[in-house]
């Protein structure tokens, strides 16, 4: 398992467009994903789990990733993070 | 009796459904007050919009029946997302892609794989059937969106009920959302609109929307808006106490529904209806003129606003300016403070937006009737409690991180700080050290702002207005908070219907203690503005356009209005009658005298009455 706090660096934070991306890079992955923010937890495969993050612009988010190719996922999922979901 | 509570529902007492025929007898005039989202008058019957979900029946699955049910299930979700596409290629010729795009949600719900397997997982592990087992999913969701405390969320909580209603239709046998059988000239009423529901209405046919939920940024606002549909929300229970096929009157310039008009009324707004009509084409050709008398006196005519979103709809209404923007907004939607980077990426667009006309900001006037959430220590008399600057000088570090933020936003462009709720001198020397104080951190950081950046206050309380002349040495401009302002001088809640009435923005006390506020300005060689409700009554305007007042600030949809009667008035005329009001000793001889005036004087005004 590893894992890596990121930031939320897009104004309007973890919204409906970024939380169906992660899930969708996430589940092109066979580890399991689990996203952090405060004391809510989601799964990253679930757009609905990642809205309910409530992760603003600013939030630092813990990603956990296991499994066979997490290495992978977690670099994946960490640059939608660094590249503000291609938002401003 | 505050901004952004000012519009307080008022709920009428409810009849008991038995005795709700279609034609319910009862008294006339009903009137309920909601929030206007979108402006116009109409006079309609209403429709109601039956939102109840369909009861669900949870059978349990013989093991045999499953991978049917699975197959259903996905059938089901299948058919739904062929109908949101279309739905949304429909709302994209309607109204653009921009607003098209609130039915991404909607979805996305469609194509979380989490949902479908969750949903898949519960028929074939508890042998639910598919409606039990995708409610129960959906369920879940919403709820944890509901608990987040966050009106980004909450909409999609909405969203996600709409979704479901859908799959749950199409389970139990039902095609596509029904296309109401709309009558010509429809007033929509809902418990809560969802946008799809908006978009899926035959728009020709809809007269106005009215629901029990929603605030301004709901999606259905912005959708009302841009179609031109008369929209009032936040009408708690209204879609209770209304009939299929009654007769309503809509304002959505006031936010008011009249229920049974009686013929009086009716006539009324009959002609408001027409005059609204003729005034909407008359006044989209005034955007780009100036605010100025015929004789020349010029007026700066800004705007209120309370969404990042509105500064677009003031500059498309022809402001040349913020005069108020309610800061309190960032802070509630979030439920916690947002960050000084947060409010500072805000404050600046825009402040962008707006340049090179100004932007007022207000500090955050939280208290009252607007906390956080989480602050549930309850006062017993909130209006007379912590609030407004009161609260930032005891939040300190909070008001200090709101400060370096505006000032952030101040360089190179015209950015002013006004303080909310000032009773008293200590207040405003304690808020400009502090903002001193954020000036000197800013210094330390080496970030620029505007050094001679200009600090105001709001004259909201009997005690500033008093005081108008000391505190007129210590600031640069005024700004009038009537809403408030009215509420404490005649000690008049104007949310409580007993005494409702009893708010009058031109009783003499009013007119002297604002006379006496523009006045102490003048002679102390600072500017003065009203920002509240005042100037959008329009008598009331003609007294403060007689004052000389320097910057009139109103929310977006009235500006075209007030210039109006700017541009139709002689300053001087109005200069004299404001002198002859001061000396009157009731509000109903100040009203008929006005109306005496309009009437004998400029009958072009008269259609505003």
């Amino acid at each position: 398992m590893i894992e890596k706090t990121v930031l939320v660096v897009n104004a309007v934070g973890l919204h409906a467009r970024p939380a169906s991306l992660i899930a969708q890079t996430a589940s092109k992955f066979s580890a399991d994903v689990s996203l952090r923010h405060g004391t809510y937890e989601a799964n990253g495969k679930s757009i609905m789990g990642l809205l309910g993050l409530a992760a603003g612009h600013g939030s630092e988010v813990l990603i956990r990733v296991s499994g066979s190719d997490e290495g992978e996922a977690l670099a994946a999922i960490e640059s939608l993070f660094e590249s503000g979901f291609g938002e401003p | 009796m505050n901004p952004v509570g000012e519009k307080v529902a008022v709920r009428p007492r409810r009849e008991p459904s038995a005795a709700r025929p279609a034609r319910a007898r009862g008294p006339r005039d009903l009137r309920f007050q909601g929030i206007a989202v979108s402006p116009g008058i109409a006079i309609g019957r209403v429709f109601l919009l039956a939102r109840g979900e369909a009861p669900i029946e949870a059978r349990l699955l013989d093991p045999a029946a499953i991978p049917r049910e699975v197959e259903r299930f996905r059938a089901a979700v299948g058919a739904v997302r062929t109908e949101l596409r279309s739905l949304r290629g429909a709302a994209t010729r309607q109204v653009g892609e921009d607003l098209a795009r609130i039915l991404d949600t909607h979805v996305m719900l469609l194509q979380d794989e989490a949902v479908i397997a969750e949903t898949i997982g519960r028929i074939q592990g508890k042998l639910m059937n598919a409606e039990s087992a995708f409610h129960a999913v959906v369920e879940q969701a919403i709820e944890t969106l509901l608990s987040r405390d966050d009106e980004y969320l909450r909409d999609r909580a909405g969203d996600l009920r709409d979704v479901r209603r859908r799959v749950l239709r199409r389970l139990l046998g039902g095609g596509p959302a029904p296309v109401t059988n709309l009558k010509p000239n429809s007033v929509v009423v809902a418990k809560d609109l969802s946008p799809s529901d908006t978009i899926g209405l035959p728009i020709k046919k809809v007269a106005a929307l009215l629901s029990d939920a929603g605030g301004k940024t709901s999606h259905t606002a912005i959708l009302a808006r841009s179609l031109g549909i008369p929209a009032v929300v936040g009408l708690q229970g209204a879609s209770d106490v209304l009939c299929d096929q009654e007769l309503v009157v809509v304002d959505g310039v006031r936010g008011e529904v009249v229920c049974r008009p009686s013929a009086k009324t009716l006539k009324k707004y009959k002609l408001e209806e027409r005059a609204y009509a003729r005034r909407e084409t008359a006044l989209t050709s005034l955007s780009d003129q100036p605010a100025v008398t015929i004789d020349h006196h010029a007026f700066e005519l800004t705007a209120n606003v309370d969404l990042p979103g509105e500064v677009e709809l003031a500059i498309a209404k022809g402001a040349r300016g913020v005069g108020l923007y309610r800061t309190e907004f960032l802070f509630l939607a979030k439920g916690k403070p947002p960050s000084e980077e947060e409010q500072t990426h805000v404050y600046c667009s825009a402040a962008e937006r707006m340049a090179p006309e100004k932007i007022i900001f207000r500090t955050l006037d939280l208290g009252a009737d607007k906390v956080f959430p989480g602050d549930h220590q309850k006062e017993p008399n909130p209006f007379l409690g912590l609030r407004g600057v009161r609260y930032s000088l005891r939040d300190r570090a909070l008001f200090r991180a709101q400060l370096r933020a505006i000032l952030r936003a101040s360089a190179g462009r015209n950015v002013k700080i006004m303080f909310p709720m000032v009773s008293g001198l200590e207040e405003v020397i304690e808020a400009r050290t502090i903002c001193r104080e954020a000036q000197r951190e800013l210094d330390e950081l080496g970030v620029p702002y505007d050094e001679r950046i200009e600090l105001g206050i709001m004259v909201e309380t009997p005690a500033a207005a008093t005081l108008a002349e000391t505190l007129a040495r210590e600031v640069d401009f005024f700004s009038i908070g009537s809403n408030d302002l009215i509420q404490y001088v005649l000690a008049v809640d104007r949310g409580n219907e007993r005494v409702a009435h009893l708010y009058e923005p031109l009783h003499p006390a009013i007119l002297r203690t604002v006379f006496n506020v523009v006045d102490a300005a003048h002679k102390a060689r600072i500017w003065v503005g009203v920002c509240g409700e005042m100037a959008s009554d329009p008598l009331a305007l003609l007294f403060l356009i007689g004052l000389g007042i320097d910057e009139i600030s109103t929310t977006p949809f009235m500006i075209p209005q007030v210039k109006s009667v700017i541009r139709s008035v002689r300053f001087e005329d109005l200069r004299l009658l404001a002198r002859a009001l001061l000396k009157m000793p009731s509000s109903r001889e100040v009203r008929d005298s006005m109306r005496a005036y309009v009437g004998r004087e400029l009958p072009d005004l008269k259609i505003y009455l």
